[in-house]
């Protein structure tokens, strides 16, 4: 059977999150967290977080995560959830009104930005080895230099509610 | 349908331990404990559909065997889905026994999203038996977590029969400790503890119990207290009329920047950035609490996350303003709407236009997270325009100057998006 052709994941959310859907329904104020990858069905889809952040004179705060939206990776345009977490059951112990957390966190100390750009761009590059691993039926033979890289980036205050979300892919692939 | 809406209803307000006998009027039944009427059910527009349940109970309150009080329970089913979302219960006492009820409490609970917790909530107190309130309270649940989290008191104190004292008390804290936030002014000496008063000395549920109500004539002016807990200080020069060429400036940026104030909450951005066009425009004053209320009822605002780009303008809309949206811009476009009478409000990468800083730190493609309101052009000096801004997110946003190509950098990743709006 011939491979499917997919985007990047780094593209398909950008070219998302540039799109209908979250210009006309996601908050713009929200940003993009981490996303999962998770199959539904024969589908191989991924699921985007967003957040609200904020400044509180020269930090970053950063909120519960919020809501999420998945889509195929091989049809971006098709929506296949959006949930909006403050109004789900198991998520009414959140309070969005308050910062869980800053940014950079304790694990990003003394790095710089375009340092972390790098290590955010090479984490996108696992999530693609990743999605062609299972495409291919083979094994995802970076775990865990992807597992070391996704600790280091994750916030650490927001990994709770990314669990909440999907605890299998996200304790796999980020053994915090 | 109406049999699964009266369970509902006994079920959310427990009226399936109400005994059901016959009702032979109420407040006539001596010498029973309590006298209940079975559910009525009403039908108020006519439909055929029941919309309302009615059950009337006399109580004995003080034991001598006498049906002094009377409670009269209401439920509607406001929207016609078959739910229960709104109940008024009424209680009368009359204590002497004359056939008039010397004391009167009416309270109305309204569930607006259906949870089945009340979202709003007023109680009125009649003292004095002569049919008008005395009292009103009256209670909000913002967030909808079943607790309510702000409330606001009306008093009679001359018994004239209108309103003369009020207080408004919030716990958006959720500590379960009310506090004073909006106090009319009176000709009262100021107190000492008046304002500021410490979270961590509040041990009681009104913590301004001890305040005296207020006079509310005249209205005093009130400053919006920006939230310490958000907002930026970017370097940003105000716009001044005196440095400028006043052929050279697009726009009236000298009366805009007036309307200019920092955004109440962290996500109001879009909503206090359409206040701002809505004064311009309209030379009315708008609170911009109440245009996130009418935003978040209508969908277009949501609290702790904000309002999508194409709901901007939304409420300039429903205001009754003449709105178009577009992307693709060019500075030019937004010299034009200014110059025809206009007011635009575009989105922005935050972090560009406060820090001139543009990366995908959080998230691919998601710079443009921030509304602001383009109140003129300053060609004055031809090798630095200037943009002129209200910015409802930066601690000096009135009237911000940004240099044009700064602000392009910034206005781009939205894909120049801009909302126009016209009177």
């Amino acid at each position: 059977m011939q491979e499917m052709q997919i985007p990047s994941v780094y593209q398909l959310i950008r070219s998302f999150n540039r799109g209908e859907f979250r210009r006309k329904s996601i908050p713009q104020e929200l940003v993009s967290g981490w996303p999962a990858i998770r199959r539904l069905g024969k589908t191989l889809c991924v699921t985007i977080p967003y957040y609200a952040r904020g400044r509180a004179g020269d930090k970053t705060i950063l909120y519960p995560l919020y809501c999420s939206a998945t889509v195929p990776l091989g049809n971006p345009d098709m929506l296949l959830d959006y949930t909006v977490y403050p109004h789900q059951q198991g998520w009414q112990d959140l309070d969005w009104s308050k910062p869980v957390g800053s940014f950079p966190h304790e694990a990003l100390a003394g790095i710089g930005r375009k340092e972390y750009q790098a290590l955010c761009a090479r984490l996108y590059d696992y999530y693609d080895e990743m999605v062609r691993a299972i495409l291919q039926g083979k094994p995802f033979t970076a775990r865990e230099e992807m597992g070391a890289l996704f600790c280091r980036l994750m916030e650490p205050d927001q990994y709770p509610q990314y669990l909440r979300i999907d605890q299998r892919f996200y304790r796999f692939f980020c053994p915090i | 349908m109406f049999a699964d809406m009266l369970d509902n209803f006994m079920d959310l307000f427990d009226l399936d331990d109400l005994p059901k006998e016959p009702d032979d009027g109420l407040m006539s039944q001596a010498g029973e404990q309590e006298q209940n009427s079975d559910p009525v059910l009403v039908d108020l527009d006519g439909d055929g559909i029941p919309d309302m349940v009615v059950q009337q109970q006399g109580l004995d309150l003080d034991g001598d065997g006498i049906l002094e009080t009377q409670l009269v329970n209401q439920a509607f089913d406001l929207d016609g889905d078959g739910i229960i979302d709104a109940q008024r219960v009424s209680v009368g006492v009359d204590g002497d026994l004359d056939g008039v009820a010397d004391l009167n409490v009416d309270t109305v609970a309204v569930d607006l999203d259906g949870d089945g917790l009340a979202d709003y909530q007023q109680m009125g107190m009649d003292l004095d038996g002569d049919g008008v309130f005395e009292r009103l309270d009256q209670f909000v649940d913002l967030d909808g977590d079943g607790v309510f989290d702000m409330a606001h008191t009306a008093m009679d104190t001359d018994g004239d029969g209108r309103f003369d004292a009020f207080q408004m008390t919030e716990d958006l804290d959720g500590d379960g400790v009310f506090h004073g936030v909006e106090l009319a002014p009176d000709d009262r000496e100021p107190q000492a503890d008046d304002q500021n008063r410490p979270d961590d000395q509040d041990d009681q549920i009104f913590d301004d119990e001890a305040d005296p109500f207020y006079e509310p004539e005249p209205q005093a002016e009130v400053e919006p207290q920006p939230d310490p807990g958000y907002g930026a200080v970017p370097n940003f020069e105000p716009f001044d009329p005196d440095q400028a060429d006043p052929s050279k400036v697009i726009g009236d940026p000298e009366s805009a920047m007036e309307n200019w104030h920092w955004q109440e909450t962290g996500s109001s951005c879009a909503v206090a950035s359409q206040e701002f066009v809505l004064e311009e425009l309209t030379g009315q004053e708008f609170e911009e609490s109440d245009l996130r209320d009418l935003a978040e009822a209508n969908g277009w605002y949501m609290p702790q996350a904000g309002t999508p780009m194409d709901d901007v303008g939304n409420i300039l809309e429903h205001m009754g303003l003449d709105v178009e949206r577009s992307q693709g811009n060019s500075i030019d476009d937004i010299a034009q709407c200014l110059q025809d009478g206009g007011q635009v409000i575009v989105a922005v990468d935050s972090s560009e236009l406060w820090e001139g800083v543009n990366d995908d730190n959080f998230g691919p493609g998601m710079q443009a997270d921030h509304a602001v309101q383009v109140i003129g052009i300053d060609y004055t000096d031809p090798d630095e325009p200037m943009v002129i801004l209200n910015d409802p997110g930066a601690s000096n946003g009135g009237g911000a100057q940004v240099p044009l190509d700064e602000f392009m950098d910034a206005w781009e990743d939205s894909g120049c998006y801009m909302v126009e709006a016209y009177a």
